[in-house]
């Protein structure tokens, strides 16, 4: 059976709910943080202030590389052609190595 | 979970839900999602905010990153298919696992799709919630409406290896143009110059090069406003795109109504 979530996330999710919907209360963290941390009705715990302190310091171009890791998709398509046209290629050799054999029979019946 | 989800046979023990946690996080989860999330045995999770990751380990302290399967030269392929094997097993154990993706999780998603299927046929209850897409975030940010003008979407890669067709005078939304043709993970990757450029050529067959196209970043913190660069085609080679960037190509002008079809509505 799952655990109970903690009081702590629940309330780090209400916060960041309200840092997006609520423009005076975003105002109000902008200009003072750890203020608004400390007079929230439900708290957080210290980790998760310094955390989000740590995350909004953060410059817009800075968090979006921190997620250039994860970025994908590309690569599926990419590696499928190859394999595509790696198979592709392998016939060809198949082919040729039926001629060889091919011209062996025809050099076989010529001798006989 | 229905039978329907495991094609009318008694499912399994194990069961799997994946979740979407929006672009920002907490904030743009469903309900629905943070249900599934604090009622899982299990729940893998692969997001890109700290602040998300810290709020689902609350949510459900059984909970264990993917991202560790991403690394430095590695082939995303193997990357996804590592993914997809951790939440198989997971659920063959009997477990009833949840897997939370960043964005809509079956938006780019390779490992989610792959794990549902593979579940489904060995007789598993396996679905997907929708969530909030970057493509969800742009039309709010940019004020798009695509029952306006039509819209069509397409990988950047493939737009270009596939040659895909499409009508100009729709609007185009490229995804991830920041990773064209990358192939595997490496830190501070950007887009290279060259493959801007053909993929610019590619466009400019269809639109001028005055042509003004839209570089769209979705906000990722609820602090962040969205990043919205505007640039003309012709521009765009020399840009800086990163891989979380979608490019919108607004419509040229519109196609004349039919009058046969006009007359047939009216």
């Amino acid at each position: 059976m799952a655990k109970k979530p903690s009081g702590d996330a629940l309330a780090l999710g209400h916060f960041l709910s309200k840092l997006a919907t609520d423009d005076a209360f975003r105002e109000a963290f902008n200009k003072d943080k750890r203020g608004i941390m400390n007079a929230l009705e439900e708290p957080l715990l210290e980790e998760t202030k310094a955390a989000i302190e740590a995350r909004d310091q953060l410059g817009v171009f800075d968090s979006l590389k921190i997620s250039n890791q994860n970025a994908g998709g590309a690569s599926t398509k990419v590696a499928a052609a190859k394999r595509k046209a790696k198979k592709a290629a392998k016939p060809a050799g198949k082919k040729t190595a039926r001629k060889a054999s091919a011209t062996k029979k025809t050099a076989r019946k010529t001798r006989r | 979970m229905s039978r329907a989800a495991t094609g009318g046979r008694p499912p399994k023990r194990g069961s799997l839900l994946v979740v979407g946690t929006g672009i920002t996080g907490a904030g743009q989860t469903t309900l629905d999602a943070v249900t599934a999330i604090q009622d899982a045995d299990y729940l893998f999770y692969c997001v890109v905010e700290p602040t998300t990751e810290l709020w689902l380990r609350g949510l459900n302290p059984a909970a264990t990153t993917l991202s560790d399967l991403y690394e430095e030269g590695k082939a995303r392929t193997k990357t996804y298919a590592d993914m997809t094997a951790r939440i198989v097993t997971a659920v063959r154990s009997g477990l009833r696992v949840c897997v939370a993706f960043y964005g809509h999780p079956g938006v780019l998603v390779e490992s989610t799709h792959k794990a549902i299927r593979l579940l489904r046929r060995e007789g598993y209850a396996a679905r997907m919630l929708p969530g909030v897409s970057a493509e969800g975030c742009l039309f709010a940010d940019l004020g798009l409406n695509p029952g306006d003008d039509g819209l069509q979407g397409f990988e950047a890669t493939d737009f270009l290896l596939s040659r895909r067709k499409f009508d100009p005078t729709s609007g185009l939304i490229l995804w991830q143009i920041g990773a064209l043709g990358e192939t595997v993970s490496r830190p501070g990757i950007t887009s290279r110059p060259d493959r801007l450029e053909t993929l610019t050529r590619a466009l400019r067959r269809h639109y001028p090069p005055r042509h003004r196209v839209v570089l769209y970043y979705a906000a990722t913190f609820p602090t962040d406003r969205p990043v919205v660069q505007h640039c003309t085609l012709a521009a765009l080679p020399r840009a800086t795109v990163l891989p979380m960037a979608m490019l919108y190509v607004p419509p040229i002008a519109q196609r004349p109504l039919d009058p046969r079809i006009l007359r047939w509505f009216d």
